[in-house]
């Protein structure tokens, strides 16, 4: 049986009835969010979905998220609706005129709220990819790049050993991929061999950079 | 009841290339790498962004060299290289891990460019920053013919009339210390003439290229923008013609400056208007000012 869960909003307070029609959205596991045009906006597939479907006050169905992430998302959106929209041209805000324009992006901008929002996903829980891909989906940017600069913060300076220890990562099969018997030309070392799906031990690969 | 939740293998390609997009090529390397295929296979179709400060010359050989397969080297969009700890001096001997200061054939070291052996069409950029040395510029930049940012200091490359195979930059920044007024002159805006997006000359040392600089804005637009009383003005050749008393670019006039014929843009709209519009007391070009030449 559905539920029905009022997004809360502690940043804003009162100032979200103003901002127009509530929309509401169902995760997959059938509980209601009701949510106001500040955090549709934020949304691309939900955006989409409301200009299309004229939904009234029928939920927009959301089949790839659970409510468990959904209520999160929702809570984020809440807190940013507010925020300043970004340059359109600008994606991630590096406006440092020497900067080559092929440089990597930072990583290292991500505010302190959002930083104690993504804390309460993890890795060994799977919440953290649960939330990526949530936002993947329902278009949120400024989340998405939330999650993923924490992943690409929580891997900087880790070997490719750890990487697949930390993300418990699958071993190619045995002569497959870089299992291969030529896979890995012209490079020192031995060719690492395949384990187990959920082995977690030490790879046998040669890492050069991490020697 | 248990829920299922994702994995990182479960993150589809488009996030895990976001994800690579924070990350250098080294940074990329020393995690990613060899993890397993797919991840081998999203590096190698990731455009790289290597900057040679953060590599050892023996780490990059280790590293991307040896790793042709996993590292295609036209995936490179942009190479900055980076040395400033390798000064030339009794003290300070350069560091033979170092990229430059060796003094070994560009073809045996430097850079990257070592692999460079064969037109890069992917790299659009380029950086050379501080004073590597080694690096033959012109014979660099004639395997990367789609080369569009240029940033570098010319005081390696006092041959400035080399460089103009560099038709194709639109952006270019350097530093011309050390260069000589007379090749400046000569060169400059026939080297490259596809400049669009942007030119930062750093003129530190040398105001007069400036001024030259700015006399040939000047006759562009036909205006006097510096308010020196003309528009344009004599470069350094007019200097050396005085000295010399020989008329050695041939416009009549020993140590003098012509200005342009037709006055620039200015005198064009002007005699399209027959208005008078910088108030110069004529419509259109005139008679030479403020030439304090001889004529002959």
């Amino acid at each position: 049986m559905a539920t029905t869960a009022e997004a809360s909003n502690t940043t804003t307070g009162n100032t979200e009835t103003a901002t127009g029609k509530m929309i509401k959205i169902q995760s997959n596991d059938g509980q209601i969010f009701e949510v106001d045009q500040g955090v549709v906006e934020q949304s691309s597939t939900i955006k989409t979905l409301s200009d299309l479907m004229d939904v009234g006050d029928v939920p927009i169905p959301l089949p790839n998220v659970k409510a468990s992430i959904l209520g999160p998302i929702v809570d984020f959106c809440n807190h940013h609706k507010n925020d300043q929209k970004p340059e359109p041209i600008d994606e991630d805000d590096d406006d440092d005129p020497n900067k080559d324009i092929y440089e990597p992006k930072r990583s290292d901008d991500i505010c302190e709220w959002d930083l104690n929002f993504i804390k309460q996903f993890t890795v060994p829980e799977g919440t953290l990819f649960d939330i990526i891909m949530a936002a993947n989906y329902l278009g949120i940017k400024t989340l998405l790049a939330v999650g993923c600069k924490t992943i690409a913060n929580m891997v900087r300076g880790k070997s490719s050993t750890e990487v697949r220890e930390m993300f418990n990562i699958s071993y190619d099969p045995p002569g497959e991929g870089i299992n291969a018997p030529n896979a890995i030309e012209g490079q020192a070392g031995t060719v690492p061999t395949t384990q187990d799906a959920n082995a977690t031990g030490p790879s046998p690969q040669p890492d050069p950079m991490n020697q | 009841m248990s829920v299922a939740h994702a994995r990182f293998e479960n993150l589809p390609n488009e996030i895990l290339m976001y994800i690579f997009s924070f990350m250098t090529t080294k940074q990329l390397y020393q995690t990613f790498k060899n993890v397993n295929q797919r991840l081998n296979e999203l590096i190698n179709d990731t455009d790289h962004f290597i900057d040679l400060g953060d590599y050892s010359k023996s780490e990059y050989r280790q590293l991307v060299m040896a790793n042709d397969d996993a590292f295609p080297p036209h995936k490179i969009v942009s190479l900055i290289v980076f040395d400033d700890k390798n000064q030339y001096s009794e003290i300070n001997r350069p560091d033979p891990n170092g990229w430059c200061g060796t003094r070994e054939p560009v073809e045996e070291i430097t850079i990257p460019f070592s692999m460079i052996t064969q037109e890069q069409p992917s790299i659009v950029s380029l950086t050379i920053k501080h004073r590597v040395h080694d690096i033959d510029l012109v014979h660099l930049l004639k395997f990367l013919p789609n080369l569009k940012t240029l940033s570098t200091t010319l005081c390696m490359y006092p041959k400035l009339y080399e460089f103009e195979n560099c038709s194709n930059l639109t952006s270019l920044e350097f530093d011309v210390t050390g260069i000589g007024l007379t090749d400046i002159e000569e060169y400059l805006f026939k080297m490259f003439p596809n400049l669009s997006d942007a030119l930062i000359v750093d003129f530190t040392p040398a105001p007069q290229i400036r001024n030259f600089i700015t006399d040939k804005i000047e006759e562009q637009l036909g205006l006097d923008i510096n308010k020196d009383g003309r528009i344009g003005g004599p470069g350094p050749m007019s200097k050396i013609e005085q000295t010399t008393h020989i008329d050695l670019n041939h416009d009549g006039i020993i140590g003098g400056y012509r200005p342009p014929a037709g006055g620039g843009l200015i005198g064009k709209i002007e005699q399209a208007t027959h208005i008078d519009l910088n108030g110069d007391g004529r419509i259109g070009s005139g008679i030479p000012y403020h030439t304090s030449q001889h004529k002959h």
